[in-house]
């Protein structure tokens, strides 16, 4: 072993610590990066011994992860995403039932069985008979604009569903070209790192989209199942479908190698799109069979007074609404029946033929309908089916409220454990770079006087 | 444990955020006024709200009705009232013309003008009022009573709602007050009048005497009648009034904000984001690396 082995181990050194400046100063350039993890130089000392000069090898620059604390966090980030998909959506309705500025459907619904009160009144007042019919309007009006934005919604979202499994099937694409430059690049010995954290970007955008569970095999190759449903095997992308079962609700269809789709519904527990699928198919479709409901009761109770009494024209049996002879869209299809449009002496206030035109019994009848518990199945009062509608709506959207700051509260403490492990420290950085500085400082000390030995040694050979 | 930098600035972000939040709820309040300010505010409270809302909805319904009710309560209870001074005259001229003095020619006299009482009768029998003739029951179209005394009314019951469960027939029936359901037939008796003094018979100007004063009892009846109905209606008024105050009360309590508590809580909240901010300046201001 002699000096020029030293100039070696020194090389070597150098160019060691030389790297791990160099990593720090891609940690440090990187600390905003999104979805950067943190790089770490290992270094492995070389053999020293007979034949061996030894030093230092920079083996490695590797990206330091925890594939279980990754995993978590595309978990929270989906369900956080979910949550929030809900608690957005469902702004919009708990918006529609807000009568804080003004009355909508339920302040509708007072005022219409006031005016049959103050019909009773005054039977034999147009402007009185011309107000009711009004508020009669007004009220399937109102009734009918909300099962409509309700309905409207629940048709954006089935496009907003195509839109999301579109950007999904987009992304398991890009990964799944990823896939094959990491595998590429690694066959011709990179470590391919900055690869990787690409990989993991969208990895994270797609968990935002749909859950989804990221397997690693000892090759380093990656299997992503979303909703249970294999979506990325290595380099091979398949595709999620959106199609509508018979009644109407959403279902996931999942591409299958080989074989026929598969409704990979049952699997979907995350993401935006199970937002949306739970809006859609679950809190939708409750409101808007409550609307029904709270319609079709209304309604049929009304129209088989109205039916009972006589309009001015001596004439009974005629219906007050029209509303659909079911339950299902009885609140899109309300509507003042169209013998009654334009006529509001054919209001039936009274309740026989020789009381008009002052007989105000039938009017009174149909005011009292609002005390009569005619709804939920002959368990409420209008009134009281209309507030449990407006408190289930309320908490709904209240649930979903406390639900997405959970979710999101979660996925903050997942981000941050995630950090813990992946994230760049800058104070940590700060030591390294002293800590490889002082290094490559001492690295050329060694160089120096290696070079001063050898340099005496040859003057003095020299003489 | 590493802290890394992202930590630090999730920290101060998401505390930022919390606060913001609170800051905008408080704001909501204190500008608004109301507490519940959507369904989801308070689930439960916005459908309590929501039929206290229809009870002060219907309570302004059945004050309307009352105000309709009264209009015309006070219509008739005027014209039962000049009715009333009517037979007070009748029988004042039906005492004179019993009195034995009286020429022939007075009683003439005094016929032509209980037949003048008369036709005034008929008209305030056949008074209108904003919904139809006063008098007729639900017939509100028609003349109730032909110059012959006729009657082409009836006496259905006319309901109104003026609460909540609390019906009230506000008709003024006029077969009770005008025709001999009440008890006599005025317009009968005052005929029977004016043809017993056109005639100069003392003894069948004598034999009136009796209805006039039963149709004078008739008619003050019935004036009553309205008038306990004006008093019933004032009553259902009065507890319409007080039962409005608390359902307001209670709306209030329940949907409106504390306006110095929301003012307190925006005072806390701005002073928070201040220090909140001041301590992410600090952290950030920190530097590790001197140029």
């Amino acid at each position: 072993m002699g000096l020029f082995s030293i100039l070696y181990t020194s090389r070597d050194a150098l160019q060691a610590h030389s790297r791990g400046l160099q990593t720090t100063g891609q940690n440090i350039a990187n600390v905003n990066t999104p979805g950067y993890a943190r790089r770490a130089v290992i270094l492995e000392p070389r053999p020293y011994g007979p034949g061996a000069y030894g030093g230092v090898d920079a083996v490695e620059v590797r990206r330091i992860t925890d594939r279980f604390l990754e995993q978590r966090y595309f978990d929270k980030s989906g369900l956080s995403s979910s949550a929030n998909e809900r608690d957005q959506q469902l702004a919009q309705i708990d918006g529609l039932f807000d009568e804080t500025l003004g009355a909508r459907m339920g302040g509708a619904m007072d005022q219409f069985f006031t005016s049959f009160s103050t019909l009773a009144a005054r039977p034999n007042d147009p402007t009185t008979r011309a107000q009711a019919l009004a508020s009669a309007d007004v009220f399937a009006a109102q009734v009918r604009d909300t099962a409509n934005t309700v309905a409207t919604l629940r048709t954006d979202l089935a496009t907003q569903a195509s839109s999301v499994v579109k950007v999904v099937n987009d992304l398991a694409t890009n990964i799944a070209k990823i896939n094959q430059q990491i595998e590429a690049a690694e066959n011709a010995g990179s470590d391919a790192v900055d690869l990787k954290d690409q990989r993991n970007t969208l990895l994270q955008q797609l968990s935002e989209k749909v859950n989804i569970n990221v397997i690693t095999a000892e090759s380093g190759r990656i299997t992503v199942q979303a909703a249970g449903a294999t979506l990325i095997d290595g380099d091979v992308a398949r595709a999620l479908g959106i199609d509508v079962d018979s009644n109407g609700a959403l279902k996931l269809m999942a591409q299958r190698s080989g074989g026929p789709a598969m409704d990979a519904t049952s699997g979907l527990s995350g993401g935006t799109l199970d937002g949306i699928f739970q809006v859609r198919d679950s809190d939708l479709t409750t409101i808007a069979t409550r609307l029904d409901n709270f319609a079709y009761d209304i309604a049929t109770a009304v129209n088989t007074q109205h039916a009972a009494g006589f309009g001015l024209d001596g004439i009974n049996g005629r219906n007050l609404f029209s509303v659909s002879p079911t339950v299902a869209g009885a609140a899109r299809s309300l509507s003042i029946d169209a013998q009654l449009v334009g006529h509001p002496e054919r209001l039936a206030a009274s309740s026989s033929a020789a009381a008009l035109p002052g007989g105000a019994d039938n009017a009174l009848s149909i005011s009292k309908i609002s005390a009569q518990a005619v709804s939920g199945g002959g368990t409420r009062t209008p009134a009281e089916d209309f507030a449990a509608l407006l408190g289930q709506v309320g908490q709904l959207k209240a649930g979903a409220a406390s639900t997405a700051a959970t979710q999101e509260a979660l996925k903050a403490q997942a981000k941050d454990l995630r950090e813990t492990v992946s994230g760049v420290s800058l104070d940590e950085e700060m030591i390294s770079l002293t800590q490889y500085q002082r290094a490559y400082e001492a690295s050329t000390k060694v160089l120096q006087t290696v070079d001063q030995l050898l340099d005496e040694l040859i003057q003095r050979l020299g003489r | 444990m590493r802290v890394p930098d992202s930590a630090n600035y999730s920290a101060i972000s998401a505390n930022l955020a919390s606060l913001t939040a609170r800051h905008a709820k408080a704001a909501a309040e204190v500008s608004s006024g109301y507490r519940v300010t959507s369904p989801s505010t308070d689930p439960r409270a916005a459908a309590e709200i929501a039929k206290l809302r229809h009870a002060v909805s219907r309570a302004e319904g059945f004050r309307s009705n009352i105000g309709a009710a009264r209009g015309d309560a006070e219509l008739a209870e005027g014209v039962l009232s000049e009715a009333s001074a009517l037979f007070e005259r009748a029988q004042e001229l039906a005492v004179q013309g019993a009195n034995g003095t009286l020429s022939a020619s007075e009683r003439a006299s005094m016929a032509i003008e209980i037949s003048g009482l008369r036709d005034q009768l008929v008209s305030m029998a056949n008074t209108r009022g904003p919904n139809g003739f006063l008098f007729s029951g639900s017939a509100t179209d028609t003349v109730p009573f032909a110059n012959t005394g006729a009657f082409a009314g009836n006496s259905d019951p006319h309901n109104v709602e003026l609460g909540t469960n609390h019906v009230v027939n506000v008709a003024i029936d006029g077969a009770k007050a005008f025709t001999a359901a009440g008890g006599v037939n005025p317009f009968d008796v005052l005929d029977a009048l004016a043809t017993a003094l056109s005639t100069n018979d003392q003894a069948a100007v004598i034999a009136t005497l009796d209805n006039i004063r039963n149709a004078h009892s008739q008619i003050v009846r019935s004036r009553a009648d309205a008038g306990l109905l004006l008093d019933r209606l004032s009553i259902s008024e009065s507890a319409l009034d007080q039962g409005d105050v608390a359902l307001k009360t209670r709306k209030a309590v329940l949907g409106e904000a504390d306006a110095s508590e929301a003012m307190s809580e925006l005072v806390s909240v701005q002073n928070a984001i201040e220090q909140s901010l001041a301590v992410a300046k600090r952290n950030l201001s920190l530097r590790r690396f001197e140029p």
